[in-house]
């Protein structure tokens, strides 16, 4: 049971006897991985941005001589 | 007389509200000019498959299997690269390439819907493909939907391709909640550098050739965009060019919204999930749009010259609404503020990084 299947019973027909809240848990280990590839790929973005950055001021030091 | 309404007996209401959603694309396809391109096939395309016992199906399936799905390498989206990139015109970015830092972050947007999507309940590959609806992109999201073998692809694009279309209604109010009106006036020079031939040829190979590097899931995404650049930026191939900027991604974005319908049958689509989709990729425009500006406002601590932070908000690559959507807000606070010019580096500088993103999100997810 996650926020999905009780915004799915809000949606549905399943509520009329009230939200079912019982066995809500939040999936730590994959919030875990979610912030980690978070934090990866910002860095990853910015690495890769940053090489292309400097690559291209070279270039155009280079090529406009 | 009996084989004349038996099919009409097999309708049912499931059916007919997919053929007001394919009624409702076409609408604002149409009527509203919401990214007519795609949205007027796949309402149309939404309509063929809901019909019952659609004789559509077959081929409009088979089109999915040769063109979008895994067997086929999502060729469909990687051949529109192409001539997105043979569109693109990379030189307000080559002349400032510092504006490459705003379209990472505006990929911030992507990540946090990635978390947000994780926590409601999506497992993580199917979290992955509704968050890239922030890239902005439709043949990125596509590529990462597909990869990661999402369920939801159709309700991701019908999201990606709605919201880019919104951008100009989507970003301006997020816009004006990070910035005082003072940083909205802020005037940018632009002087017009030269770019030599030369930058603008070897800008596609090295870009390819880092980005393969670092993350080779991106590589087939990257590559054929730059592919697309380096024919029209080469002064060789002019023919060949246009061919890929007109013709060929014509013909497939014809066949791309068609095909994309094959997915949006009533019993994949009319699921609650579908409109959670809807709201997490509305998340990751927001979300892509604050990082943006963000980033725009922490360097203005640091430097002289100050950059109005607007500009920050074009990193998404929905390429050139956003651009627009800033150059415009700058008019508005102050009728000679020209931001167009640095606007459109940032622009094609999302449309990099959303592509990095895409191959990173690949790399750390599969």
């Amino acid at each position: 049971m996650n926020f999905l299947n009780i915004l799915t019973q809000l949606l549905t027909a399943q509520n009329s006897g009230g939200l079912d809240f019982s066995n809500f848990q939040i999936n730590y280990e994959a919030l875990t991985k979610a912030l980690s590839i978070t934090g990866t790929g910002m860095v990853g973005v910015f690495v890769i941005t940053v090489v292309i950055i400097i690559v291209v001021n070279l270039l155009n030091k280079f090529t406009n001589r | 007389m009996e084989v004349l309404y038996q099919n009409l007996l097999a309708v049912t209401p499931q059916q007919v509200i997919m053929w007001i959603i394919g009624g409702l694309l076409i609408f604002l396809a149409i009527k509203k000019d919401m990214e007519p391109t795609l949205l007027l096939p796949m309402g149309f395309g939404a309509i063929l498959v809901n019909l019952p016992n659609s004789g559509a199906k077959a081929v409009i399936n088979h089109l999915f299997d040769i063109g979008i799905s895994n067997e086929s390498h999502e060729l469909f989206p990687l051949i529109l690269f192409i001539g997105i990139g043979a569109m693109i015109d990379f030189k307000p970015l080559l002349t400032n390439p510092k504006l490459m830092l705003f379209g990472a972050a505006a990929q911030f947007g992507i990540f946090f819907t990635l978390c947000m999507a994780t926590l409601l309940g999506f497992d993580i590959k199917d979290a992955a493909s509704v968050a890239i609806i922030g890239a902005a992109d439709g043949p990125t999201s596509i590529y990462v939907a597909q990869t990661l073998g999402s369920k939801y692809t159709a309700a991701i694009m019908v999201a990606a391709y709605s919201y880019m279309a919104l951008v100009p209604i989507v970003q301006p109010p997020i816009i004006k909640l990070c910035t005082t009106k003072k940083e909205r006036r802020i005037r940018m020079s632009y002087t017009n550098k030269q770019v030599s031939k030369l930058t603008e040829i070897l800008f596609p190979i090295v870009v390819t050739v880092i980005v393969g590097l670092v993350a080779p899931d991106a590589v087939a995404l990257i590559g054929f965009l730059m592919f697309g650049n380096l024919i029209r930026v080469c002064g060789v191939l002019d023919s060949l060019s246009e061919t890929a900027q007109k013709v060929l991604a014509n013909l497939i974005t014809i066949f791309l919204g068609i095909t994309i319908a094959s997915r949006m049958t009533a019993e994949d689509f009319l699921v609650p999930e579908t409109l959670f989709i809807m709201a997490l990729g509305l998340v990751a425009f927001i979300f892509d749009t604050f990082g943006g500006v963000m980033l725009a406002k922490l360097m203005n601590l640091f430097m002289k010259e100050k950059i109005n932070p607007m500009i920050g908000a074009a990193g998404i690559s929905a390429f050139p609404m956003s651009a627009r959507v800033v150059h415009k807000l700058g008019l508005q606070e102050d009728n000679q503020n020209f931001l167009l010019m640095h606007s459109i580096g940032v622009n094609v500088s999302g449309q990099i990084a959303s592509v990095i993103v895409g191959g990173l999100i690949l790399a750390l997810v599969k």
